[in-house]
């Protein structure tokens, strides 16, 4: 679509639903029980794992009905693009909409969409003990204002990712530090193993962004300041991490080209075998395991990041998907128990088993029965989650900040302090309401 | 024009057409004229989505007051603004010339335009990802090109300068045809007499053509360029798929930056400001040009 006609969707939209919206504003507050009587909800979902028969989202709803027969689920499914997604629904929604009731979205939205009125406020109906139940870290992501705006449903901690027969073949440990995998990687290349030692996502996009918020939070920096009301990726310690992050350019372990590579090019020089090392997310075990796509299948191992000082895991930005109420809903109660369901012990332990992806629920997260047959679960059991500041509604503005300006000192057009600097000042000006 | 009376037949000769024609002008005002006043309305005003539909209020002009404070609306116009230059200036040099060479072609022009047709007929985001790969730093065919040259693996995408060359080469392969077609289209029904005559008074080749063949050509000439500095100059396809603006922000287009603002940032004020501002920007260069177009046709050809 062009941008006209985008707009021109985004208008009509507008307009059309504008009168609607002013009949359902006035609405009652609407019952939160689980209907009785035979009940339709929609659920607005991009595809995340399996396709065809095993797509999670029939089989998760097929469980769902299974449970609750009289309430029918009806799949609208999304795009893999999240930004088309968030494009797709604030239209929808802001126009007032009841479709879908349910939606599942990307772990960033919470503030955006709870300060825009796109998502209902969840921890209003769900009690204190069913947000107890996640791993740490995931409901700090997802609270605007004292409130919690949608339930985790899968997450994906950032893990390393290595070629662990040329690791024993060299009689290498893996590194549990940034310095022993540089060093690590310098003896593979010299050995001629690899090209690279390490790719990882270097382009202008929200992927960067994760990896600063990882070696920030390593270096004892952070994007913001603590009471998130200013920019904190300034700081001399923040800058010490980026600075980390540019050294695997500068020492040759990591190729210039990063700076152009997003996932799945990080993951096309991981899968043929040019690089030792991948910091990528949870489902690229199984993809550097298949045969139709990689040269390295049964030679992977997979980790915790490295840290600085070796002391325990290093920092694993949390990406995920979570579940979204609307909050033009005509069917709160049956939403309810659809979100519940899916946040609960069944569906999680369907997500573990069937999907070998990463469950929400502590409880289903860490159970040995999952970790041990799953280096994947193992690794991420480990995992010192740390959450990107998505708790502001203008989150977006930041990352952006962050990532071009990051990715442009990582290239060579501007140095590292001051492309910090005016990442800082952008982050300001859009915490002020500025552009 | 002096006013005329029409006669009664006219009139409704007249209120048929109207009639005939309201169902395309409702659909016309539904898609084209709405979304456009809309777009000016969003960005006159302080926009917000809420649950209840988008709030408008304040109607002011601090989101064009803001843009023009913002860095990031200077780099995304400078760089839509050379983009544009550059590439439909190469793209004209080319096609005329590509024209000329094939007007004088008798049997192979057939397959020689069907050929060409080809980077033009490709669908834009199906172009920008075959670039991608030709681009690509480990296995692009680009790199691997310039290997002997640079002597390393390049990063075509990686610096500001290569990135928008590699763009403006992009675009040149894929819309170069379109200027060709226009101009050859217009060189064939050109009348041969002046031609003969040039040649009969002794003018060689290049003056023929460039006092001659050229003059004749400018109608269809201003046409192509108007079509594509108005296509360049929404560019967001290029930048989208090959480097999501970056190195930096060196390639983040108006249309990218209007893009993020409305659908990342959800600035639905801001956004549709740059997007109006643009279509400003792209009226006033077209009715300038149109101008002074005109200016040089009424000067020799009247």
């Amino acid at each position: 679509m062009t941008m006209k006609q985008r707009l021109g969707v985004l208008g009509a939209i507008t307009v059309l639903t504008v009168p609607m919206a002013a009949c359902t504003q006035a609405a009652a507050p609407q019952s939160t029980a689980v209907p009785t009587g035979p009940t339709t909800i929609t659920w607005y979902a991009p595809p995340v794992a399996g396709s065809g028969d095993n797509d999670i989202r029939t089989v998760m709803i097929d469980a769902f009905q299974a449970k609750y027969p009289n309430i029918k689920v009806e799949l609208a499914s999304g795009v893999t693009n999240t930004d088309q997604n968030r494009a797709a629904l604030t239209t929808q929604i802001s126009g007032g909409s009841s479709d879908p009731d349910v939606y599942l979205g990307d772990n960033i939205w919470p503030a955006q969409f709870g300060k825009s009125g796109l998502a209902a406020p969840l921890s209003d109906y769900l009690p204190e003990s069913f947000w107890d139940a996640f791993t740490p870290g995931l409901v700090e992501g997802v609270e605007y204002e004292g409130k919690k705006y949608s339930t985790p449903f899968m997450t994906d901690p950032g893990l390393l990712y290595y070629r662990k027969d040329l690791l024993e073949k060299h009689d290498l440990a893996v590194p549990t530090t940034w310095a022993e995998l540089v060093q690590t990687s310098k003896t593979l290349m010299d050995a001629g193993e690899v090209k690279y030692g390490l790719v990882w996502t270097a382009a202008a996009y929200e992927g960067l962004t994760c990896l600063v918020n990882e070696f920030v939070t390593d270096t004892g920096g952070s994007i913001l300041t603590e009471d998130g009301t200013a920019a904190n990726i300034d700081s001399p310690e923040s800058i010490a991490g980026v600075e980390l992050l540019a050294s695997f350019i500068s020492e040759g372990i990591s190729p210039a080209a990063v700076t152009t590579f997003q996932e799945s090019q990080v993951q096309q020089a991981f899968v043929s075998g040019e690089s030792a090392f991948l910091r990528n997310w949870p489902y690229a075990y199984l993809d550097a395991n298949n045969p139709e796509a990689s040269d390295i299948v049964g030679k992977v191992g997979v980790t915790t990041v490295p840290s600085i000082d070796g002391n325990g895991a290093g920092f694993s930005t949390a990406g995920g998907v979570n579940n979204f109420i609307n909050p033009h809903t005509d069917e709160l109660g049956a939403s309810i128990a659809f979100v519940e369901f899916l946040s609960g012990v069944e569906a999680q332990t369907m997500i573990a088993d069937r999907y070998q992806a990463i469950p929400v629920l502590a409880e289903v997260a860490t159970d040995p029965q999952w970790t041990a047959a799953n280096p994947v679960l193992a690794a991420a059991a480990e995992a010192r989650i740390v959450v990107r500041p998505s708790y502001s509604p203008v989150y977006s503005e930041i990352s952006e900040a962050i990532y071009s300006n990051v990715n442009a000192a990582l290239s060579g057009s501007e140095s590292i302090e001051n492309a910090l600097r005016t990442a800082a000042d952008q982050i300001d000006a859009a915490l002020e309401g500025g552009l | 024009m002096p006013t005329k009376r029409l006669n009664s037949l006219e009139r409704r000769a007249a209120r048929a057409g109207w009639v005939y024609a309201a169902p395309a002008l409702t659909v016309v005002c539904l898609i084209t004229v709405f979304p456009i006043v809309m777009s000016m309305v969003l960005g006159l005003s302080d926009a917000r989505t809420t649950g209840t539909g988008i709030a408008i209020s304040e109607w002011s002009f601090d989101n064009y007051a803001a843009l023009l404070a913002s860095e990031k609306w200077w780099n995304s116009l400078a760089f839509t603004a050379l983009y544009t230059v550059v590439s439909v200036s190469a793209q004209m040099v080319i096609g005329v010339a590509a024209a000329v060479v094939l007007a004088n072609l008798a049997g192979a022009r057939g397959w020689i335009m069907v050929l060409l047709l080809i980077p033009w007929a490709m669908i834009n985001v199906a172009n920008a990802q075959l670039w991608a790969y030709i681009y690509n730093a480990s296995y692009g065919i680009a790199t691997w090109l310039l290997l002997p040259v640079t002597g390393a693996e390049s990063v075509i995408l990686g610096s500001p300068t290569s990135a928008i060359v590699a763009m403006i080469i992009s675009d040149t392969w894929k819309s170069t045809p379109l200027i060709i077609i226009m101009v050859l289209a217009a060189l064939v029904m050109l009348p041969q007499s002046p031609i003969e005559a040039a040649r009969v008074d002794g003018a060689s080749a290049w003056q023929t053509f460039w006092h001659v063949t050229l003059p004749q050509l400018r109608t269809a000439i201003a046409v192509a360029l108007m079509f594509r500095v108005l296509q360049a100059f929404g560019v967001f396809d290029l930048p989208f798929v090959l480097t999501q603006g970056g190195p930096g922000t060196a390639t983040t287009s108006l249309s990218l930056l209007s893009w993020r603002l409305l659908f990342s940032d959800l600035q639905l004020g801001a956004g549709s400001a740059v997007a109006t501002g643009t279509a400003l920007i792209v009226l006033v260069i077209c009715l300038l040009f149109l101008r002074v177009f005109k200016a040089q046709v009424g000067r020799e050809e009247l």
